[in-house]
């Protein structure tokens, strides 16, 4: 029996060694090509951590620019205006959500210089449309490619398992639609008790034009609005809220300034469309957010209702497109905020 | 659940620990349980279509052992053989048979009212009805005995390491060992040969197999976008793909059941070191092609018929092994050019006086690689989407002709295929457990180095789930 035991121990050293030399070889010889391959987000966050002071994570919202401005420069570039002598060094990529910036936080070393974290918080996140899209699966790979808890050939292997969840897009539908069932809306005498009775009944009527026709066009948009909007985050069960109390505990134990950014929705034109019902769901979710993360001692910077319809660019999807003049906007609200920590730096700018 | 999935890396230890701490007699409630939980983590209630399955077939067995009359047994035989076939047809068969339908009624100008089903296909049916249609089978010609205990038969046709994609095993072979479960030990040559084959299993599904999946796929999908040397090493890359797929899907169901001293059947033994067809289904799923032999094409007179009747017997062999592969023409295609191949074989043969070859001469590799260019050509009709892609497919290869690689395909992708090779022709009529036996310490665990690492750094990253899980 001892004999046995040993013969085991012996061999599970052996192979803890094989994975530790694994490890090493992958990294030296592997490891770059896989990053710009599967996390390529990650290798752009450490090339800007090295020389930054304030880091700017975002979605689109960073990303985008309307064809009609003159200054395309993206929102984060607007904030650094207000700060000529501090680099906000900004990662961003469409559709990451809190989850892939909580691992790029936790990637960032030591040695950084970087003092002040700002995340985005899209209120879309927390829907359960996002929450099953099918974009969540090379995201959820990338998270795992990136996630520094594990040594970096463990994250490849995993990212070889089926782990993730590589539905159909029938079987993710499904899954959207059970949530959208079983989310209560909890509006005081409204008719619809949740988003897919609501969905389905606006679906069926449809939105009528001047003439009393169905404007396909506008029922699709307001259909969008619904499906995007009307849930009502679970403090107890939303993913993201996970994520962004992990980000919060992280910051502070690595002594980082946060704020989060809750980015500016087109809230006239939900109202619009769909009525107060929405836009008070929208604005009561901001409040929870506000509420809970002023608590933990984050800023929470409040741009949703900030920015007019009119200075949305895309006007057949809900977005966080803005364009030169709402991102100026959004970015003076923030910088307003971020001046709580960079009085000196801070420069009046427009 | 998949082998290649974090769920499985867990579940497979805890009953391995499980097993072992369980007192012999209520191991087969162990196994069961963890069986269904297997099966379950797909579609859970598919559960009940199996269950269906192993009542009907366990209460056949029992009678036809109990009934004397000859005439009562070839109808409960008959009854269950129709049973476990409808089944099969309804899931697997109804839409196909639907389609042809409507072809046929349209070409009359009729509407065909029947609507098509909406269902998915319970994974592995056709590795069920098969293992359990063989018992039936066996259990009449007296060559076996009928289980009376509900539990043990059921766990052997739910046996979680070959219940989703074979091999698909005898009474004879599994049942018996299943009943031998309560006299298992641990003993460190069944855990070393075991993780033998899970590690090289591992390896050739997911460094090989899925790494090979990305070009397949890419071709596949719009032939007309490629070169001839691209469709070509995509044609290549397939035979391989779907090689190290079934292959390492096997040796990971091998690997876990040797983990409780259970020893499963070879399913493959160097089918592309093959010379001829034949060989070929001696060493290709050989659990299927001998269940064809054994309950298809014996009962159907075999060889020793006449020729026009050993002629059609062969044909029809190979078209209902095609079609049980997947319900289309494509399949049935796919196995009567086989059954052709195999045919025409035979007649030059007999015409020119052949002798077979031994593999590793010049003659023997040019025979080696004849067939491999056969079988790959063949290939194109089990994976092309419908006739129209495998159509383009043929068609890229010759209009679009330029030898120049337009693919890219890295170099890492060729160094793992010419190892996979290398290791098959090292490994001929082999297996890496038995050959890792008879190596000396620093040589296995060189192999062992070389299979971690590539598992762990170089597999598949498009998760593609294994083949042979779709029948």
């Amino acid at each position: 029996m001892y004999k046995i035991l040993l013969k085991i121990l012996i061999r599970l050293i052996l192979v803890f060694a094989i994975g530790l030399v694994c490890n090493f070889v992958y990294i030296k010889f592997f490891y770059n090509e896989d990053l710009i391959k599967h996390g390529d987000i990650l290798d752009d966050f450490n090339n800007v951590i090295k020389e930054t002071d304030i880091i700017y994570l975002a979605e689109s919202s960073n990303l985008a620019n309307s064809p009609d401005d003159k200054d395309k420069r993206k929102l984060s570039e607007f904030i650094n205006d207000y700060f000529p002598s501090l680099k906000i060094g900004r990662v961003n990529k469409g559709a990451i959500h809190a989850k892939t910036f909580l691992y790029l936080l936790k990637n960032i070393p030591d040695t950084a210089k970087i003092n002040t974290v700002i995340v985005t918080m899209n209120l879309r996140s927390f829907g359960a449309g996002w929450i099953n899209s099918k974009l969540e699966t090379p995201l959820m790979k990338m998270n795992e490619f990136i996630n520094p808890d594990f040594p970096k050939v463990v994250n490849r292997f995993v990212l070889s398992l089926t782990t993730f969840n590589n539905i159909s897009e029938e079987n993710r539908l499904k899954l959207v639609k059970k949530q959208w069932k079983k989310d209560k809306l909890a509006i005081p005498n409204f008719k619809y008790n949740s988003v897919y009775e609501w969905d389905k009944a606006l679906f069926k009527t449809g939105i009528l034009d001047a003439n009393g026709n169905r404007d396909d066009a506008k029922t699709n948009l307001t259909l969008h609005y619904i499906k995007n909007y009307a849930f009502r985050i679970d403090t107890l069960t939303n993913p993201r809220i996970k994520d962004f109390d992990e980000i919060s505990e992280l910051c502070k134990s690595k002594g980082w300034n946060l704020v989060y950014n809750i980015v500016a929705e087109n809230i006239e034109k939900a109202e619009q469309l769909c009525g107060k019902e929405l836009s008070d769901i929208m604005k009561e979710n901001r409040y929870l957010l506000v509420k809970r993360y002023n608590k933990n001692g984050v800023i929470v910077v409040d741009n949703l209702e900030l920015v007019r319809d009119e200075l949305f660019y895309d006007k057949d999807f809900p977005t966080e497109h803005y364009n030169e003049e709402g991102r100026r906007i959004v970015a003076r609200n923030v910088a307003m905020r971020l001046k709580e920590f960079y009085n000196e730096s801070f420069t009046e700018k427009y | 659940m998949l082998f290649n999935s974090l769920h499985f890396i867990l579940f497979l230890p805890v009953v391995i620990l499980l097993f072992y701490l369980t007192p012999g007699k209520l191991r087969w409630m162990l196994l069961l349980g963890a069986s269904c939980y297997f099966y379950m983590a797909f579609v859970p209630a598919y559960i009940l279509i199996l269950f269906f399955i192993i009542l009907l077939d366990f209460w056949v067995g029992i009678k036809l052992e109990n009934s004397e009359s000859q005439k009562t047994r070839k109808l409960i035989l008959t009854l269950s053989l129709i049973a476990n076939i409808s089944l099969l047809a309804f899931f697997k068969y109804f839409n196909f048979l639907n389609d042809n339908i409507t072809a046929l009624l349209d070409l009359f100008h009729i509407q065909n009212k029947i609507e098509f089903l909406n269902i998915v296909l319970p994974i592995g049916l056709s590795f069920h009805t098969f293992q359990s249609m063989g018992y039936t089978i066996d259990v009449y010609y007296n060559k076996q005995k009928a289980e009376r205990h509900l539990g043990y038969y059921s766990l052997y046709v739910l046996f979680f390491p070959q219940m989703v994609a074979g091999p698909i095993e005898r009474y004879e072979r599994l049942g018996n060992q299943l009943r031998e479960i309560s006299n298992k030990y641990l003993t460190y040559n069944n855990v070393s040969n075991g993780l033998r084959l899970i590690l090289y299993g591992l390896f050739i599904k997911m460094t090989i197999a899925d790494n090979l999946a990305d070009f397949v796929n890419i071709i596949y999908d719009n032939p007309l976008k490629y070169n001839s040397l691209s469709i070509v090493i995509g044609l290549t890359f397939y035979s391989f793909q779907i090689y190290s797929d079934f292959y390492g899907y096997s040796l990971i169901a091998l690997g876990s059941a040797r983990l409780m001293g259970i020893n499963l059947m070879d399913n493959f033994k160097n089918p592309y070191l093959a010379k001829s067809i034949s060989e070929f289904w001696s060493r290709w799923h050989i659990s299927l092609s001998t269940w064809f032999r054994d309950y298809l094409f014996i009962p159907l007179g075999g060889s020793r018929v006449k020729f026009a009747r050993w002629f059609m017997n062969i044909m029809i062999v190979f078209s209902v092994s095609g079609l049980w592969h997947g319900a289309s023409w494509a399949f049935v295609i796919w196995g009567a050019l086989h059954g052709l191949t195999y045919l025409i074989e035979r007649w030059l043969k007999d015409l020119f006086h052949f002798q077979e070859k031994t593999s590793f001469t010049f003659w023997g590799i040019i025979d080696v690689l004849k067939n491999f260019v056969i079988v790959t050509i063949i290939w194109v009709f089990f994976r092309g989407k419908d006739m129209s892609n495998i159509g383009d497919i043929f068609n890229a290869v010759f209009k679009n002709f330029r030898l120049v690689d337009d693919f890219h395909v890295p170099a890492k992708v060729w160094i793992l295929l010419g190892f996979f090779v290398l290791s098959d022709i090292i490994l001929f009529n082999n297996r890496y457990d038995k050959w890792c036996e008879s190596k000396p310490i620093y040589v296995r665990w060189i192999t062992y180095s070389l299979l971690i690492f590539a598992i762990l750094a170089l597999s598949g990253v498009n998760n593609n789930p294994f083949i042979y899980f779709q029948f």
